[in-house]
């Protein structure tokens, strides 16, 4: 078993939160809020520490860049938000900026990551490799032509839904939501296991010492 | 003026950022970066609304005798004592205090490993999950549940000890029918993300300037 | 009350036991079952460090995880590190979640002790800054500015000669881009502002099947899907470590889960038929 303070800490913090298996108790309470405290408190700490403290070093008080200060002024403005309607207005400005600057970079960036996605949707459905017909790769384009096209008819709504066609189609889509949820479950089986057994190799070998 | 004029910053700083971020003339001037920086700048001096919320919440709770308060007490003399640790640890406007042994000691012990005990509860909830609600109710669900089963044994060692082919047939349906699905509904998700933007630059949605 | 009944009535908690305990024995006594490599995911993965980059490249590394997934990527973090400073390259890490700062310095701190890695001249953790996808454009442009010129412990990065060959995100400094992601902000980042650089993708498990349109893509070049990638990657540069040793436990919880359906699905099926019985 270990001896040292900070594996038995650790431990202990880990068995109190498992403790919440059992039923909600006090032990799981305070570690839930000692994480509160301590998650909000790091962000806090960190920006201090790296950003805000080198930047009024570095470049308000050392060369001077005034443009800081301001928007700096402007980012205090946030902090009306905790005062009455009478000054609590101000800080719509800082968020005007903040909100149209991310506006501005998404109406940018977003579509490129799209239309390369949508590029790639059109597909050889007969493919041949050096003269020869793949069977195996066609059929595997097939599924996959059938399948995005089946999804995007199932979230088609221009077409009325009485048709047979678009009927037929958004079954097979429906299907192939079901294929890709599947998938996402088994996975997060695989995730989820992972992060108790992370907790679980924790306790058994660095707390209580077994050898493996 | 109270709601007006942000509205109208928020359209022109909208327009600055895009004709900037998509022309690589403006690109080449330098300035976006010195927007992004102060921008970024203005962000930060906020940091430290998300700790005063926590506290005003849980003082709150503490004021009013609201049901484990004493637990907001814990959360509140936690959180202050942290960050004075880490901002003053080191003297008073002086960085590195987050490289203090004690603050790492606290991070290493308690902050990481909570955060993991936490998320790692999801396992026995899944287990759980898997025995009472993922059901052969209809055919779809069963479509599901079979995928579900050979996406798991496709993970494992063990699936492979069963049937060899087991992963093969795993990457199979994450590469073709999964990924076809996949990008149907990210497709859908992108045309709703961008209409959102729109109406905000459009200044259809003003929500977020509040009341 | 038949026995099917019973088992539908069974109280969640026995149901954590058993599985609890079910896994003690695999974590304690792994038999080392065989693993193949994925090869759409992990081995272009370990390819791209193995064969394609030049010699003493600089890569850069993204924390965008916390605690919650550490279990995960972590050890793909110090598998791919420990693979990267073994093959001579360089990484500067940062990183797009606060809570990944500090952690995932630990991680690389760790293999490089014992690879014999140097702070400054073989790595540097940069850290997280507070701003959101503007304080990552910046760095595109302005490394040094964005990162407010010092790493996470405060030091100038002046200090670092590693540093002097990373200014700007831009691809005559950089090689490739790996995150480890965990989800928002992730790697829609990169997609979307980096697009020119080699992404490459250590993914909770959760996120892989959303990924894998982005792979198709080749948006994303290689990807490892959790404590399975960190297995299958450590096994590829021949260090089996902690995610290796953790494979036959995963095997028994999968079946464990896997049963779990079966008899939750075989006890509705025979309360239907005795009910319209």
């Amino acid at each position: 078993m270990s001896r040292d303070p900070k594996v038995w800490v650790t431990a202990i913090m880990t068995l109190m939160i498992y403790s919440y298996l059992w039923k909600e108790n006090p032990a799981y309470r305070l570690a839930e809020h000692v994480f509160l405290g301590l998650a909000a408190a790091h962000a806090v700490v960190l920006t201090w520490d790296t950003a805000l403290l080198p930047r009024i070093h570095n470049d308000i008080i050392a060369q001077g860049k005034w443009q800081f200060v301001l928007f700096g002024l402007l980012g205090l403005l946030m902090y009306t938000r905790l005062t009455s309607a009478k000054w609590s207005w101000l800080s719509r400005y800082p968020i005007a900026i903040s909100v149209g600057y991310g506006v501005g970079y998404s109406l940018a960036v977003l579509p490129r990551p799209w239309l390369i996605q949508v590029r790639n949707s059109f597909r050889d459905l007969w493919v041949v490799k050096n003269g020869v017909f793949q069977a195996q790769a066609t059929f595997d384009e097939w599924v996959f032509f059938i399948c995005l096209m089946t999804v995007l008819s199932y979230f088609f709504f221009t077409v009325a839904r009485d048709l047979k066609f678009v009927r037929g189609s958004s079954l097979i889509g429906r299907y192939a939501i079901m294929v890709a949820l599947g998938a996402a479950f088994g996975n997060t089986v695989q995730g989820r296991i992972s992060l108790f057994l992370g907790r679980l190799q924790y306790l058994l070998i660095d707390w209580l010492g077994f050898v493996i | 003026m109270r709601r007006e004029v942000p509205i109208f910053i928020a359209t022109v700083v909208a327009l600055y950022a895009f004709v900037w971020q998509v022309s690589h003339h403006a690109w080449n001037t330098g300035w976006l970066t010195q927007t992004d920086l102060w921008r970024t700048f203005m962000v930060q001096v906020a940091v430290f609304l998300g700790a005063i919320n926590l506290t005003r919440l849980h003082a709150n709770n503490i004021r009013r005798r609201r049901e484990h308060w004493i637990f907001s007490v814990i959360c509140i003399v936690v959180l202050w004592s942290y960050m004075a640790l880490g901002m003053l640890g080191n003297g008073l406007f002086t960085s590195g205090g987050n490289n203090l042994p004690t603050y790492r000691w606290i991070h290493d012990a308690m902050l990481v490993p909570i955060d993991s005990a936490i998320f790692s509860l999801l396992a026995f909830f899944i287990a759980s999950a898997a025995y009472r609600a993922f059901r052969v109710r209809t055919r779809e669900a069963t479509a599901m549940l079979v995928v579900a089963v050979i996406i798991m044994l496709s993970n494992v060692p063990v699936g492979e000890v069963i049937w060899s082919k087991f992963p093969t047939l795993g990457q199979w349906i994450l590469k073709f029918p999964n990924a076809a699905g996949m990008r149907g509904i990210q497709i859908g998700v992108f045309l709703g993300t961008f209409a959102a933007t729109l109406r905000l630059f459009l200044g259809l949605e003003r929500k977020y300037l509040g009341a | 009350m038949s026995i099917w009944e019973r088992f539908d009535r069974i109280d969640a908690r026995w149901i954590y036991l058993f599985m609890a305990l079910a896994l003690i024995l695999p974590v304690l006594r792994p038999i080392g079952m065989p693993m193949s490599v994925n090869p759409q995911l992990t081995q272009p993965f370990y390819d791209w460090i193995e064969k394609e980059l030049p010699p003493n490249s600089l890569v850069i590394m993204d924390a965008a995880y916390s605690g919650g997934s550490a279990a995960e990527c972590d050890p793909q973090m110090a598998a791919n590190f420990r693979h990267l400073m073994k093959k001579g390259h360089k990484v500067v890490l940062i990183a797009q979640w606060e809570l990944g700062a500090r952690l995932s310095k630990n991680v690389v701190d760790a293999v490089a002790r014992e690879v014999g890695a140097v702070y400054g001249r073989d790595y540097v953790v940069a850290g997280w800054r507070a701003g959101g996808t503007p304080w990552m454009r910046s760095l595109q442009d302005d490394f040094w500015a964005g990162m407010t010129g010092v790493d996470i412990d405060g030091t100038s990065l002046g200090e670092f000669p590693l540093m002097q060959r990373l200014k700007a995100i831009k691809p005559d400094q950089v090689a490739g881009i790996i995150i480890y992601s965990a989800g928002s902000p992730g790697i829609s980042t990169y997609t979307q502002f980096f697009p020119e650089f080699p992404l490459y993708v250590g993914n909770v498990a959760v996120q892989v099947p959303g990924n894998m349109p982005l792979l198709q893509a080749r948006q994303v070049l290689g990807m490892l899907s959790g404590l399975r990638g960190a297995a299958e990657y450590e096994k590829l540069i021949g260090e089996p470590g902690r995610a290796t040793k953790l494979m036959d436990a995963q095997s028994v919880a999968h079946m464990l889960i896997i049963i779990l359906i079966v008899l939750g699905n075989i006890g509705y099926i025979v309360k239907n038929r005795q009910k319209s019985a």
